[in-house]
């Protein structure tokens, strides 16, 4: 596992930064990062093998963050547990708050196609839906963020 | 109006607000454990009511219940009572066998480093006591063969690449080796195809492809051409001996299973739930449809079989929906979605399940792995500085 815990070392603080992009604050950031790392270390033989550990983590991370909201919503309603980790706030302020108000697998969407700028097929099977329904999310997110379409149309 | 850069620049800004990394190894420790606790407790439980079943219904072999009730599982079902569902109890753990006492001619002994001191990453069988394996070293990469009846390896070409670059992607039939090395230039990536003889011989360049279509999923040799898929689909292939790539017409927007199979799903192993609603022949242009139940997830074919997952666990049916099967869905490889291998065999609990023959085979060991690519075979550690390797394609025929 000496390996294992090299690459968590070498590329753990850009995960951080994935991870805090898609959660929108640093304790389930953090959270994520730490659970799609531990899925790894079950997984790694398998994992080397594909040459390919971070594209492993960062599609476990994402698919968690979408999992885990739904869990969290269907606790809301039932027993009023608390959203944890309050957004975080600074400078440009304004955007990134809006887009903590979007639905998290649009965000994630965004996320993946502006932040790790990935083709929309590869967001597709990442999130394990068409491409015709990744399009049709970051539109209706672009939308709500009053942000203009134009590179959409070239993907 | 608001511009996309101002998203992108807005995400990145963000990101350099993220947590620092001090404490994620201790932090990856703890969930370890806790989920090594978590799956004790589940194993207990499943455990559980397989006996009951077992019990119940005092039958050995195939158990076929009708409809609604399906006993291994403690979930919901999802409800398809017209269809008969089967458990299938040799696929559980206590029934599985060792690979080597179920194969014992298809399990070879190789090393896992060559008398330079070369990293061996294995490959493929090629016959019945040779395996192609991957040599690497800091000061370069090889591939060779071992022969593990006499004990001897040889070298089969060496790759020209810098040695930090990712490992290349090597596939071979019983004639050529194929490998495709991967970089990039000017932050755009560069995939170059290269190929040697299998006697042995001088590596030869075969293509260079960059920018998207350098995005490669799937590579094989099919006699004279070596065939390749980009991961968002369409199937290229080139003459061995160099030439242009071509586009094959009825692989547009598939990717590469074995030869001359193609699908809509990636070839896997991955751990996507995307299901494959087609398998394809290249030669011809047929194609086979995929009936999934629904409930059924990450379902991938090849052209008879089909492998997924339920909310009642793994299973394995015909493409055509029938001859539904249950497998044990505890164990080290987790869900990989990919279709069956050679037709016949999956990954599945603690080893290797047999579609042909009904039997699952035991893999022992502290880590196990599955060859990159289409794989076939699957290899775990041995004794001392050894490899123990399976060669799913050395499995004797089902009788």
């Amino acid at each position: 596992m000496e390996d294992f815990d090299e690459f968590v070392r070498a590329r753990g603080d850009a995960l951080l930064r994935y991870g805090y992009v898609l959660s929108g604050n640093s304790e389930d950031a953090a959270d994520l990062v730490q659970e799609a790392l531990a899925r790894l270390g079950d997984a790694w033989t398998r994992v080397r093998n594909k040459h390919d550990p971070e594209g492993y983590v960062r599609t476990t991370m994402v698919r968690l963050h979408i999992r885990s909201w739904r869990r969290r919503h269907r606790e809301d309603l039932v027993a009023a547990v608390p959203e944890r980790g309050e957004h975080d706030r600074y400078g440009d302020a304004d955007l990134w708050a809006e887009l903590q108000e979007l639905p998290r697998k649009q965000r994630a969407v965004l996320v993946l196609r502006y932040y790790e700028d990935l083709p929309d097929q590869e967001i597709a099977d990442i999130l394990g839906v068409s491409r015709g329904t990744v399009r049709s999310q970051a539109a209706r997110a672009l939308d709500k963020l009053r942000i203009k379409r134009v590179l959409q149309e070239a993907r | 109006m608001r511009t996309e850069e101002e998203l992108t620049g807005a995400l990145r800004a963000a990101a350099e607000h993220a947590p620092d990394e001090s404490d994620l190894l201790a932090g990856v420790e703890t969930l370890k454990h806790q989920r090594a606790r978590r799956r004790v407790r589940t194993l207990a439980a499943a455990a559980a009511v397989v006996v009951v079943a077992v019990g119940g219904a005092g039958l050995r072999g195939a158990l076929s219940i009708g409809g609604e009730g399906d006993v291994a599982t403690t979930t919901t079902p999802v409800p398809f009572p017209e269809v008969t569902r089967t458990v299938t109890l040799d696929s559980r753990p206590e029934k599985a066998v060792p690979a080597a006492k179920l194969w014992p001619t298809a399990v070879l002994t190789v090393p896992t480093m060559n008398a330079e001191g070369m990293k061996y990453e294995p490959i493929t069988g090629i016959g019945v006591t040779q395996v192609l394996l991957l040599a690497s070293s800091l000061e370069g990469t090889r591939i060779e063969v071992y022969d593990a009846a006499t004990k001897r390896a040889r070298v089969v070409t060496t790759v020209p690449m810098k040695p930090t670059a990712v490992p290349p992607t090597v596939t071979a039939d019983g004639k050529n080796v194929a490998w495709m090395s991967s970089g990039t230039k000017r932050g755009v990536s560069v995939r170059e195809i290269w190929t040697a003889p299998l006697s042995g011989g001088k590596a030869r360049p075969v293509a260079t492809i960059s920018g998207p279509p350098a995005d490669i999923d799937a590579l094989a040799i099919n006699g004279d051409r070596i065939v390749w898929s980009e991961r968002r689909g369409d199937v290229w292939s080139i003459p061995l001996s160099g030439g242009a790539a071509a586009r094959i017409p009825t692989g547009r927007g598939l990717r590469l299973l074995r030869w001359p199979w193609a699908s809509d799903a990636p070839a896997g192993p991955d751990s996507s739930v995307r299901g494959q609603s087609k398998v394809v022949d290249l030669t011809t242009g047929s194609t086979i449809k995929v009936v999934t139940r629904p409930g059924t997830q990450g379902l991938r074919c090849g052209p008879f079989w089909c492998f997924g997952h339920d909310e009642t666990g793994a299973l394995v049916q015909r493409i055509d929906g029938s001859n539904l099967r249950y497998l044990d869905d505890r164990g080290f490889w987790g869900r990989p979605a990919m279709a069956p291998i050679l037709n016949r065999f999956v990954l599945r609990g603690s080893g290797i399940y047999d579609i042909a023959t009904d039997r699952a085979a035991a893999i022992e060991g502290r880590w196990t792995a599955v060859a990159a690519g289409h794989p076939t075979i699957v290899y775990w550690e041995g004794g001392r500085g050894t490899f123990r390797v399976l060669n799913l394609a050395a499995v004797p025929p089902a009788q």
